[in-house]
């Protein structure tokens, strides 16, 4: 587990965790595109390197935040998105 | 930390491109006549202990300043634990601190480095320290108002691969997992699979890394 990144303030960044996203993504971009040439020591040879984003882990309000995804109100449901299923 | 350093032993040290910058403290004795302890391994003994026993930064800086103080002089033994802390950074322990604007609008960074106000709603960069409260005139500079913390992932994951342990973790997935066509690891979900058929050249190399991005917030001045 590595820690990429802290925001420290009084305040959760809420909608506005992209702006901080920023560095990690340019990263992340870097790793998919070109890859970086790392040394291995188990095979001693040095090799490109990829990486992907392969899932986020984090709470509803979060997800919310992460993909833009509706959380609250009537279509809440991510995975039924229009065909949630609402009694108004 | 220091089992890495030892186990990636002399000649690895050359082609691991994290510790090019750190050969320097590397071959610097400690002092004159030692032969035991080099500038860079007698700081990660001390850092270690530092961290496994929880000394405070403060106590630590006092420490170096009497073990200073007991070597023959001319020894590389640095004086503050900020001092000691930049020597490892070269070991791919480096993090940036990026200021951001108090309203999430920008962090201040590249186009933006050199900018005082946010170039949204022109709130300041910085703290502002009040001389003469009747003429409002802004006399001093105080220190940034929002600080992010970022740890580059690039020599954090060159790391790991210098390190045999973790190297062989890193692998674990494709050389040592049990098929048993139970799900125990993400590499057994569809996702991965669909990953890997879709980019086969990804997939091949079962040392590429994925990634998974976890958020929350916590409290550092609870518990």
């Amino acid at each position: 587990m590595m820690l990429f990144m802290m925001i420290s303030g009084l305040k959760q960044p809420g909608n506005d965790i992209d702006v901080y996203l920023n560095p990690l993504v340019e990263d992340l971009k870097l790793l998919w595109v070109d890859g970086v040439e790392v040394f291995d020591v188990v095979a001693s040879e040095t090799f490109m390197m990829h990486a992907m984003l392969f899932c986020t882990i984090n709470d509803f309000p979060a997800f919310g935040n992460f993909s833009g995804y509706n959380v609250k109100g009537h279509k809440a449901c991510p995975i039924c998105e229009e065909n949630t299923h609402l009694i108004s | 930390m220091e089992d890495m350093i030892r186990d990636v032993g002399a000649e690895a040290f050359a082609q691991v491109h994290v510790y090019e910058t750190i050969s320097a403290d590397a071959e610097t004795s400690l002092c004159v006549g030692s032969t035991k302890f080099t500038r860079l391994s007698a700081i990660l003994r001390l850092m270690n202990l530092k961290t496994t026993n929880g000394w405070t930064d403060k106590s630590f800086t006092e420490l170096l300043v009497l073990l200073n103080e007991m070597f023959p002089e001319g020894n590389t033994l640095p004086t503050r634990n900020y001092d000691a802390k930049k020597i490892l950074c070269s070991m791919g322990m480096k993090y940036k601190r990026i200021h951001a604007c108090p309203n999430d609008c920008i962090l201040y960074r590249k186009e933006f480095e050199d900018l005082k106000k946010c170039p949204k709603y022109g709130s300041s960069r910085y703290k502002q320290k009040r001389n003469n409260e009747d003429s409002g005139q802004i006399e001093k500079k105080g220190s940034a108002l929002k600080v992010v913390w970022y740890l580059p992932i690039v020599p954090r994951l060159k790391r790991l691969f210098a390190n045999p342990k973790d190297a062989k973790n890193l692998r674990w997935h494709a050389t040592e997992r049990r098929c048993d066509r139970l799900i125990c690891h993400p590499a057994d979900s569809m996702q991965w699979k669909n990953i890997d058929q879709e980019f086969p050249k990804f997939g091949e190399e079962c040392r590429n890394i994925r990634f998974d991005l976890a958020t929350d917030g916590m409290n550092p001045f609870g518990i």
